[in-house]
């Protein structure tokens, strides 16, 4: 009797180690960023190797880049600050979500100074992020920051932060991202 | 009956092990590819410092001549940094190919900082270490380099990092600093 017990146990052991890596494989292994952290404005965040800390967004139809540009859509510039934690890095991505899930990533055609840039272990640098959305979209995104480019071998997390977005008549202006005094945001 | 259990007992033991075997063996198989990258692109065995300070690893010497706080600069770092400036002595045996390696410098917390990352752009400071030339007739390497590292006023330093993904897999130059 207590010999069926054991193939059953073993079987049962068989069974279970194989759904096991059926869950990890679709969950985890697949490319994707898995891992959705929420956070807010004006709070430092933490979401894999970086440290992140958004000041806000504005929004406008024109955009200061060497000469006033005007979009058929809206301008949104997003002021932040990040660091990482552990050595130089570059972001994966920084991408805006509408209320409807769609991504706007960075345009192409502008100013460098509206990219993602180079941070140090605990050097915040602060700069602006520049993005073109349909206007009627502005009250509703979020920033969605990417440290890192989806391992095929292991989770991957991102950070996702509704913005307060101000709109204004005047020009958008890009910042180039600089190292801030120790403390600061 | 009773005397035929230790003979059962053995073969469900040995059914055990023969199935925890063939499942370690699979996960074996199956992380592969994992194990792989992550020793070959991980800084995983540093080269330290032998004779007279100089650290070697396939083509390239290395040995740091001084570290301190750099003087005499234009620019200020940022409130609560410095700007470390490295002095390095540099011997390279590669001849064919124009190569760059990172200079890093790492701290007690296991912070490692870039030379050349956010730090004044003036002579003699280079933002990376030249470490082989495709012309060494016209362009040999430099004996000598000096990179600028901008780390925070209370980092406790511990050494210095030479990498490069044309080192052999996971090795790395680590020279100490003198503190």
């Amino acid at each position: 009797m207590s010999r069926r017990w054991a193939v059953a146990a073993m079987l049962a052991a068989a069974v279970a180690a194989g759904a096991a890596a059926n869950a990890v494989d679709s969950n985890y292994l697949a490319s994707g960023w898995h891992s959705v952290q929420r956070g807010e404005e004006a709070t430092d965040l933490t979401v894999g190797n970086f440290q992140v800390h958004v000041h806000g967004a504005t929004a406008s139809t024109t955009l200061e880049d060497g000469e006033v540009v005007t979009s058929p859509a809206s301008f949104v510039v997003v002021d932040l600050s990040y660091a990482t934690t552990d050595a130089w890095a570059l972001p994966e991505e920084v991408v805006l979500i509408d209320g409807e899930g769609r991504e706007f990533s960075e345009p192409a055609g502008f100013g460098s100074a509206g990219r993602v840039w180079e941070a140090g272990p605990d050097i915040w640098s602060r700069g602006t992020l520049l993005f073109e959305v349909p206007t009627d979209t502005v009250e509703q995104l979020s920033l969605e920051f990417r440290p890192e480019m989806p391992d095929p071998q292991r989770p991957a997390s991102v950070l996702r932060v509704p913005l307060t977005v101000t709109r204004t008549s005047a020009p958008l202006t890009l910042e180039r991202a600089t190292v801030l005094p120790e403390g600061e945001r | 009956m009773t005397g035929k259990r230790p003979a059962r007992r053995g073969t469900t033991v040995v059914a055990v092990i023969a199935l925890l075997l063939s499942l370690a063996g699979w996960g074996w198989f199956a992380t592969e590819a994992a194990r792989t990258g992550w020793w070959t692109f991980g800084e995983h065995v540093a080269v330290g410092p032998e004779e007279q300070g100089w650290a070697s690893i396939d083509t390239l010497s290395v040995r740091l001549t001084s570290a301190g706080r750099a003087v005499g600069l234009e620019e200020e770092p940022p409130a609560g940094y410095v700007f470390l400036a490295l002095d390095l002595q540099v011997e390279s045996t590669e001849t064919e190919l124009f190569r760059m390696c990172d200079v890093e410098v790492r701290d007690a917390q296991g912070r490692l900082f870039r030379a050349g990352r956010e730090v004044p752009s003036t002579d003699p400071y280079e933002s990376s270490l030249t470490c082989g030339t495709s012309d060494p007739e016209e362009d040999p390497v430099p004996t000598t380099a000096s990179m600028l590292v901008l780390v925070p006023v209370d980092a406790e330093l511990t050494s210095l990092r030479v990498v490069s993904r044309e080192f052999p897999p996971a090795r790395f130059i680590e020279l100490p600093l003198p503190s």
